[in-house]
């Protein structure tokens, strides 16, 4: 579950964040073809479950590494002159 | 107000183009310089080879209002010296620049939405190669980094302009008027995403677009303060009697190839229904500007915003209308455009998603992509949106360096629904589109180099030896293609021989 944010009126906005778990999501990620949301039989959910977890893992270890350090000063520090 | 004529398909082919301004800054340097580092930028691509010719300032007209009336701001052009070292024309047919204190590039005019695509992530790889040449010449220790975004989160933002090339004979305000509603609403698809609000909008945590908050009038002129949903500057670069170019401020910078399918896919879809007489009665938005922050604060997607006709729309309901119009045009049009059948029923896949659950695009769309990055990371690190590094995973999934970049971290791990072949990438950063002058700017770029004077985007010039510039005028952007210049070009030995059969 996504944490709550304390601040009301965004329970159901997390709620959507939370939709992205469910097993139409599970699916899709694992296949390449992104129209192909057939139902798969629910004994294949689980699994497939556990490596959308897997992967989300893997990708969030990746994020970590890769990540600038020092962030609070760093997005501080990133200031532009307007544009355009 | 719609009193032209309804007919068939009318409409001009939709010549387009894309202007992106990077985000900049150098790691470990307290007196970086934004202007000298975007010099140092686009001098360092290619440098070698770098071309040492002019921007041709004479075409440019940025102060003419489509609305009928011209400022007489003072614009300032820049001497030779300066012109030379601000401006690159590349064989791609693409201009990459320095516009005021950002690196700039703008695409070479494209004849479809995935030539566009391919030109707009050629540039990302171009600037790309450019930051790693300029890091070669500053202090060890300091690293460029370039992001494609659209604010700083300090109430600095900077621009990402679409282009499409219209009908002179459509009047501006037609356009205006059934545009203004898509353009308020489209950002449910293809918003970038960003953590927080700004520039006095009220706080919420994360909301759709990186540009929305920016915007506070209706129409304008202006593109760096009081930024208007329709912008109305009338600088053709084409020819004047028969075009407008529509230069369209309002949205983000994408990340997401699919995004920036559907972003300019749906453009071109609903500007050549608007051409044809497709909208005779459009939808009014009551406040516009309040709709579009109203609607990027809202990642649900489930606010309804005020009609004139006293109802309420969902941005959902107001892009539905669009997309059913689009779906009774192409049933009645099917030769109206190779690209356009393909382009709606993704549309139709996508607003059928945003009315369930907006999170299953989370392959497809910026800013859900994005969030839904952020949220499996706050789950798993135990953080919330005031953890620091939720601030600078939000720049960095902007951050064009492959290695480093979150989108490409993303792409990289089969979590980014891709529409590109990488060598289709690779390849476009040297090769003009075919089917459009950019083709005839880019292989004059190629063959005769060191003769060309200067360039612009409806004119090239060459600089002979003896005698007056040649300027060649180039004023209809579908002529000057392959078809129409290789034979041309292949018994042109010299710039002389060019001009000479050009002329004979």
């Amino acid at each position: 579950m996504v944490r709550k944010q304390t601040r009301a009126g965004w329970t159901e906005w997390v709620g959507i964040v939370t939709c992205a778990e469910s097993s139409q999501q599970q699916v899709r990620r694992t296949s390449d073809t992104q129209t192909n949301t057939a139902s798969t039989p629910a004994a294949n959910l689980s699994a497939k479950g556990e490596k959308l977890r897997d992967d989300m893992d893997a990708l969030i270890e990746e994020i970590d590494e890769v990540l600038e350090e020092n962030a609070e000063e760093f997005v501080k520090n990133y200031v532009q002159r307007g544009g355009e | 107000m719609h009193g032209f004529e309804y007919g068939g398909v009318m409409a001009l082919p939709k010549i387009l183009g894309s202007e992106t301004e990077y985000g900049l800054t150098v790691q470990n340097d307290p007196e970086f310089d934004s202007i000298a580092t975007s010099l140092l930028l686009v001098n360092s691509y290619n440098a070698d080879q770098s071309l040492k010719l002019l921007w041709d300032y004479d075409q440019e007209d940025p102060m003419v209002d489509a609305r009928g009336f011209e400022l007489d701001d003072e614009y300032d052009i820049p001497d030779h010296q300066d012109n030379m070292a601000i401006n690159k024309i590349l064989p791609n047919g693409a201009r990459f620049y320095v516009d005021h204190a950002h690196p700039e590039f703008s695409t070479p005019e494209c004849s479809n939405v995935l030539d566009l695509i391919r030109y707009e992530k050629a540039g990302e790889r171009i600037l790309n190669l450019s930051r790693l040449g300029a890091n070669q010449l500053i202090p060890n220790g300091r690293t460029i980094i370039i992001y494609k975004n659209n604010s700083d989160q300090k109430g600095n933002s900077y621009g990402y302009h679409e282009n499409y090339l219209l009908d002179r004979r459509t009047p501006f305000q037609t356009i205006a008027e059934r545009f203004m509603p898509f353009l308020v609403s489209r950002q449910i698809y293809c918003g970038a995403g960003k953590v927080g609000s700004e520039n006095g909008a009220e706080h919420v945590p994360y909301q759709i677009s990186q540009r929305a908050d920016f915007f506070e009038t209706e129409m304008g002129l202006d593109t760096m303060v009081k930024r208007p949903i329709i912008n109305t500057r009338d600088e053709p670069h084409a020819n004047r009697d028969r075009y407008r170019r529509l230069h369209v401020i309002i949205g983000d910078a994408n990340m997401s190839e699919f995004t920036t399918y559907l972003k300019v896919g749906t453009a071109l879809v609903v500007l050549q229904m608007i051409e044809d007489g497709f909208l005779p009665e459009p939808l009014v938005l009551r406040n516009p500007v309040r709709a579009l922050r109203d609607i990027s604060h809202d990642p649900t997607c489930k606010v309804a915003v005020p009609m004139k006709n006293g109802s309420k729309m969902t941005a959902i309901d107001i892009q539905r209308w669009y997309h059913e119009a689009a779906q009774r045009y192409i049933g009645q049009y099917p030769d109206c455009h190779a690209t356009y059948p393909t382009v709606v029923a993704e549309w139709g896949f996508v607003l059928e998603r945003l009315a369930s659950d907006p999170m299953q695009l989370f392959r497809e769309i910026d800013w859900v992509m994005k969030l839904h990055l952020l949220t499996n990371y706050m789950e798993r690190r135990g953080s919330s949106w005031d953890d620091p590094r939720i601030a600078m995973m939000d720049l960095q999934y902007h951050d064009i360096r492959p290695e480093k970049g979150l989108y490409y971290v993303l792409e990289r791990g089969g979590a980014a629904r891709r529409m590109l072949m990488e060598e289709d990438i690779v390849r476009s950063m040297d090769d003009p589109p075919e089917d459009t002058r950019a083709y005839f700017r880019g292989q004059c770029l190629k063959k005769f180099k060191s003769q060309i004077f200067g360039v612009n985007w409806d004119s090239i010039s060459f600089n002979l030896g003896d005698g007056p510039i040649k300027r060649i005028m180039m004023e209809e952007p579908t002529r000057g293609t392959k078809h129409h210049v290789q034979q041309l070009l292949d018994r042109s030995e010299t710039a002389a021989d060019l001009v000479a059969n050009i002329v004979t």
